[in-house]
């Protein structure tokens, strides 16, 4: 075998090994769609008149937050999954927020809602705590 | 390329695998990548679609107490099918039949196959939505974007190898074509041909170079011609010199040759002209020194006039003079003609030199001249004609007297040399020195050679034939030996006579250099 066999060989080996299906993700389709479901209805369930009540701690306000959008991109948290919705204050200012979530007996729950704390979100990434999950 | 090389062995073969390597490497990840991102962002696009659509559903569902109200439950329900993905829902408690569906008619039989999501809609009493979705679409766009990417990395591959292709041949092959057949050209026609390219890249250069080399190449050839013709012209004109020179030579030799022959002829002439004159006339002239001499000795009756006494004086001293030089002329005579042989004996040195000394001191004393001989070893023997080396330093002593000034001195030496196993080296060396008046550089030629006479005030009042110094010389050299002078104007002469170590001896037998005395030659 000759050196330019081997590196034939080697580059038809990597560009197969690369251009193989993207491997099936962390979670199926459909149980992405199910906590995207149970977000839904979390969100749901925490409305107030169609808003989301919200005590700001540093001004000690309750601002009114209305739901736009639910961010399709899932994060996870080691056993944990992360999930974000856009609200929008009365200002029409956007207020994200990160839904802490994970499996419980009867589907996914949120165990815990970080409101306009982006940050936290972005150090656990940074940490490497939080990934997009394939 | 008009080349023999196959096809995996050309540099274009190379250069597209290198680059078609580099640009798949290159491409491909970064197309994987980009397909795998945007599958993951449709799935999860449909994902928080279907999930939206389902919870809001749920939600209208709790909020109407739709389980109570199947027909207000399908109502519900019906959103759910805008959405292509969708498949069917039923509205249900666990494991109860459901109370509504979508389809109405059908609901979710098991035979259907899709994505399920259950969303609880009410949790007392507990009622939950269950959904079948499809993710063909997602299959679909899938299969899609791959053939897409594959597609653009096929042609965008083929372009960036037709492209090489082209810019080699266009940029390299070509220049290289030319540079090629210009070296196979120069190499069967053996005349250098120039490239046909003008560029200014780097090929460009390398022609521009090869052309150069060209160039210096046919410059030199041309100087290596010029310098072979005129190589050969000066080769013809030192032919047609060395012709002439030849027949110079030719010419040179045989006059030279018949010069010589005449040379001889007049030297045999002459010889026997000196030898037969000679003997001519020694005969009268010591019949004219006898009777010159009776008259003088007055055997016969003294001679009563004075005057007539000092004629017969002058008569003989003449004769005795003319015959000296008759004999002189006729020893030199014989050695030139090499009729002369050496009668050799054995004579001891110190006796020689005391004979000799003898012999002058008179005419020494009457001058004032202090002649001296230093010691010598009485064994130390010479093997020579004792006759003709008395002769010599006779000579040489006479003329050391002669020719010093009055109240000077002349003195003899005689060292050895030992010749230390070596034949020709060695032997011994007798030094005449004399206090007179000297010669130049250029006169000791001269007082060396026959019949020739230092017309100065040295010899002005010295009478001489100009022959004791040669025929001395020729003495010495018959002997193997040889007779050199050295003189300083105002300082003196000194004469030296070598003699061989094979003319040198010692009469008693003792080790030393001089070996004990043989006869020569």
């Amino acid at each position: 075998m000759t050196r330019l066999h081997i590196v034939i060989f080697s580059f038809v080996a990597l560009t197969a090994a690369l251009a193989s299906p993207p491997s099936a993700s962390a979670l199926t389709l459909a149980e992405k769609a199910s906590i995207q479901a149970s977000m839904q209805r979390h969100v749901d369930g925490t409305l107030v008149n169609g808003m989301m009540l919200y005590l700001d701690p540093k001004d000690g306000d309750v601002h009114r937050l209305h739901p736009v959008t639910a961010h399709p991109m899932i994060l996870t948290m080691g056993a944990h999954y992360v999930l974000c919705f856009d609200f929008r204050d009365d200002d029409g200012k956007n207020v994200p927020v990160d839904y802490y979530m994970t499996r419980g007996e009867a589907g996914y729950v949120v165990f815990h809602t970080a409101v306009a704390d982006r940050d936290l979100l972005k150090q656990l990434m940074s940490d490497g705590k939080v990934a997009r999950l394939r | 390329m008009n080349t023999t090389l196959a096809f995996p062995k050309r540099l274009k073969f190379k250069l597209l695998a290198i680059v078609g390597m580099a640009f798949l490497a290159l491409i491909v990840p970064g197309v994987w990548l980009l397909l795998q991102t945007t599958s993951l962002a449709d799935e999860e696009q449909l994902a928080t679609r279907i999930g939206n659509l389902a919870a809001r559903t749920a939600l209208a569902l709790d909020r109407h107490h739709a389980n109570e109200n199947p027909s207000l439950a399908r109502d519900l329900l019906s959103p759910l099918a805008t959405d292509r993905a969708f498949l069917c829902a039923e509205l249900m408690q666990p494991d109860e039949l459901p109370v509504a569906a979508l389809p109405s008619t059908q609901g979710c039989p098991p035979q259907l196959r899709g994505l399920e999501i259950r969303i609880p809609v009410s949790v007392d009493p507990k009622w939950e939505l269950r959904v079948l979705f499809t993710d063909a679409e997602l299959r679909a766009t899938r299969v899609f974007e791959y053939t897409l990417g594959v597609s653009v990395i096929a042609v965008a591959f083929l372009a960036a190898l037709i492209a090489v292709a082209v810019g080699f041949a266009l940029l390299v092959e070509r220049p290289l074509s030319r540079l090629l057949n210009a070296i196979r050209n120069s190499s069967e026609s053996g005349e250098l041909q120039t490239a046909n390219w003008k560029g200014h890249d780097e090929i460009g250069m390398v022609v521009k170079a090869y052309n150069a080399m060209v160039e210096r190449e046919r410059q030199r050839e041309q100087a290596l011609v010029s310098a072979n013709e005129e190589l050969r012209r000066s080769e013809a004109d030192l032919s047609d010199l060395n012709h002439q020179l030849e027949d110079r030579v030719s010419d040179r030799t045989r006059a030279l040759e018949l010069a010589k022959k005449s040379a001889e002829f007049a030297n045999f002439s002459k010889t026997r002209f000196l030898r037969a004159m000679s003997h001519e006339l020694r005969t009268p002239l010591n019949a004219i020194i006898g009777f010159s001499d009776i008259m003088v000795q007055g055997t016969l009756g003294r001679l009563e006039n004075d005057r007539y006494r000092e004629f017969s004086e002058d008569i003989r001293d003449s004769g005795r003079h003319l015959l000296k030089i008759i004999n002189e002329l006729l020893d030199i005579a014989r050695i030139e003609a090499g009729q002369d042989t050496l009668e050799e004996g054995i004579v001891s040195v110190e006796v020689l030199l005391a004979e000799c000394a003898r012999l002058v001191m008179p005419l020494a004393q009457e001058r004032s001249i202090n002649l001296h001989r230093s010691a010598i070893d009485p064994e130390l023997v010479l093997d020579v004609d004792a006759t003709k080396m008395k002769q010599v330093f006779l000579n040489l002593l006479g003329n050391a007297v002669k020719y010093t000034p009055n109240g000077g001195s002349v003195h003899i030496t005689a060292t050895l040399h030992p010749r230390h196993g070596i034949p020709n080296k060695g032997g011994i060396e007798f030094y005449i020195r004399d206090t007179g008046k000297g010669m130049s550089a250029d006169q000791i030629p001269r007082a060396l050679a026959t019949f020739e006479r230092l017309d100065n005030e040295i010899t002005a009042s010295q009478s001489g034939t100009g022959l004791g110094l040669p025929l001395a010389q020729m003495m010495v050299e018959l002997h193997g030996g040889s007779l050199t002078l050295e003189s300083e104007v105002g300082v003196g002469t000194t004469v030296s006579v070598w003699l061989p170590a094979v003319r040198v001896g010692y009469m008693r037998s003792i080790e030393n250099d001089i070996p004990p005395v043989q006869k020569a030659g």
